[in-house]
């Protein structure tokens, strides 16, 4: 099949060189082809893809003009609620939860046309960095089926590199989309906190939230985000920001982060410095910087985020929606019973340390500890943003790993997070775009822009996207 | 730091309406216990005199006219998505003996 991005495809639609309903079939059919090994879709959305596929090229029939994303298939996270689909946010407690609205992101989406044509895996409610830990078990990465796509959002980053939808729409909490777009060469984008409403978005980290998209160029990630981006009074948090643009100046001047450098593998390492180099060689100032305090945003990231996910997860009481267990005798022990049968072991433990951390006695040492530690990353950017641009570094510290590697300690696969985070808890947008890896695995190089800088972000991302060598084999499954 | 015994997570589990089976009680105060010493890290950072951070984007709190507006979903539709329901309203297990 023809791997289009979203220009391509709309080109091939209006040029009548395939029909919507061809097009959102091929895609679907991708499904039957792959999923049996990858394993990145939860739900088929066939009937209402094709329907409204249906609609696509009666309208492209009839001579009127269609828009940008209009008929472009995707595939949405299953954190977003659709009406009428099952979103199971890939927890058991939600395994027949269907959702009786609409989030607002999907509903802009639909609005411009682009068809949903599946639902797709992830971490349970966000909670990992590799798509293991999802209930209904793993997504296998499409370019080495023994490595994981990453996570959360590993689905999604599989269901792009498979050619199941020319985008996929999911969250970024920690990294959860820019994370695996590294580790399966796709484009991810992470936009400013409070840019796209999260209204119909299960809930992670509330704080820390945000909705990206999953594409094969940062111009496709830009036609996206263009569209979900915007106020919604069903979001108190999102935020009157300036329309995303297409005529932004690339900005040349870059600060490598240090402290992302620090403990790469050589070989790794070398990748990058050979990208660094290319831009500079393009004509960029790219140079060193040290944001020192970034250090210490892992561990406050991984004290906040189980606080914010303890208060979350509260809502699955067995009572309103989703399972219940049948071993109870009282209304306490349904809610504990219902909780402890079917939430996964990671949400467990981020619930019980979440717990820990707002309990009395120790909220002033850790919860408010990690907040304060909050403020100094916000100053540790703010000050780098005074002298640079645009900040530059990894998005992961390697390639994918192997399925199971780092399973046995919770920690261990936190630490995966450390380039990725400090983006979460200062709320600015950030990108990540592939380059080759040193063996048969791409490598993620990451853009962070100020807060509702997302203009000049993706303009650089798209600048460096076409000066570097991003192109990747296609996959072969 | 604290060292987080089984009867420490057994607590915390109950506060959060949180049922270990006991075979799985010691994994769980591992985990607890290695994130708790992950994040104590922050207690070597100095944060005199520096403001805690909750929200990123510096919005403050607005209010809506106190009119009332219709559900965008029937309150039906909510209620037939509960495990147990009656008569349009969430049935739960008693909360009294």
């Amino acid at each position: 099949m023809n791997h289009y991005d979203i220009q391509g495809a709309h080109d091939a639609l209006v040029d009548r060189l395939v029909s919507c309903v061809d097009l959102v079939q091929q895609h679907l059919d991708r499904i039957d082809e792959v999923d049996d090994t990858v394993h990145a879709v939860l739900s088929r959305l066939d009937e209402s893809a094709l329907a409204l596929a249906a609609k696509v090229d009666a309208k492209i029939a009839a001579g009127e003009k269609i828009g940008l994303l209009e008929g472009i298939p995707f595939t949405a996270k299953d954190m977003f609620l659709i009406t009428g689909t099952r979103t199971t946010a890939a927890s058991q407690i939600l395994k027949d939860f269907v959702a009786p609205y609409t989030s607002t992101a999907i509903a802009k989406l639909e609005a411009a046309g682009s068809i949903c044509i599946a639902k797709v895996n992830q971490d349970e409610y966000g909670h990992g960095s590799s798509t293991e830990h999802s209930s209904f078990g793993p997504t296998h990465n499409p370019r080495h089926l023994n490595s994981v796509p990453g996570g959360s959002s590993g689905g999604s980053a599989a269901a792009v590199v498979a050619g199941i939808g020319i985008f996929s729409v999911a969250t970024d909490t920690g990294g959860s989309v820019r994370q695996p777009a590294a580790y399966t060469g796709v484009v991810g984008l992470k936009p400013t906190y409070g840019l796209v409403s999260r209204y119909g978005v299960i809930s992670m980290v509330s704080s820390f939230d945000t909705v990206g998209v999953l594409a094969n160029t940062v111009i496709d990630a830009r036609s996206v985000m263009a569209v979900m981006a915007g106020q919604d009074a069903h979001d108190a948090t999102t935020i009157d920001a300036p329309a995303i643009r297409t005529d932004a100046e690339v900005p040349k001047k870059l600060g490598i982060v240090k402290e992302y450098m620090h403990g790469l593998d050589p070989k790794v390492a070398a990748e990058y410095e050979r990208a660094y180099e290319t831009l500079r060689q393009a004509g960029w100032v790219v140079e060193e910087v040290s944001l020192p305090k970034l250090n210490q945003a892992l561990p406050a990231y991984y004290i906040l985020t189980p606080s914010e996910i303890s208060s979350n997860l509260e809502r699955y009481d067995g009572v309103r929606y989703g399972s219940a267990s049948t071993e109870s005798h009282d209304l306490t022990s349904s809610y504990m019973m219902t909780r402890g049968e079917f939430f996964g072991e990671e949400a467990q433990s981020r619930i019980l340390a979440g717990t820990y951390a707002l309990s009395a006695g120790y909220y002033d040492a850790y919860y408010k500890k990690a907040m304060q530690v909050r403020t100094l990353v916000i100053k540790d950017f703010a000050e780098a943003f005074g002298e640079y641009d645009v900040l530059v570094g990894p998005t992961a510290p390697s390639p994918a790993f192997e399925i199971g590697a780092h399973s046995s300690n919770p920690v261990e696969m936190y630490l995966i997070d450390i380039m990725t985070v400090s983006a979460n808890l200062a709320g600015i947008p950030a990108i990540s775009i592939p380059i080759a890896g040193p063996e048969h695995l791409p490598l993620g190089l990451q853009f962070l822009a100020p807060q509702q800088h997302e203009s000049e972000l993706l303009a650089c991302a798209a600048a460096a996207e076409a000066t570097l060598d991003t192109k990747l084999a296609e996959v072969s499954l | 730091m604290t060292t987080i015994t089984p009867s420490d997570a057994q607590r915390i589990a109950e506060l959060a309406h949180l049922h270990i089976a006991s075979d799985r009680l010691d994994e769980a105060t591992a985990g607890l216990g290695s994130i708790l010493e992950f994040g104590s890290q922050l207690q070597d950072i100095d944060t005199t005199d520096v403001a805690p951070t909750s929200q990123v984007t510096g919005l403050t709190d607005v209010l809506r006219d106190d009119v009332v507006i219709p559900s965008s979903v029937a309150p039906d539709i909510l209620v037939s998505a509960a495990p147990s329901h009656q008569d349009g309203y969430f049935k739960v297990k008693r909360v009294m003996k």
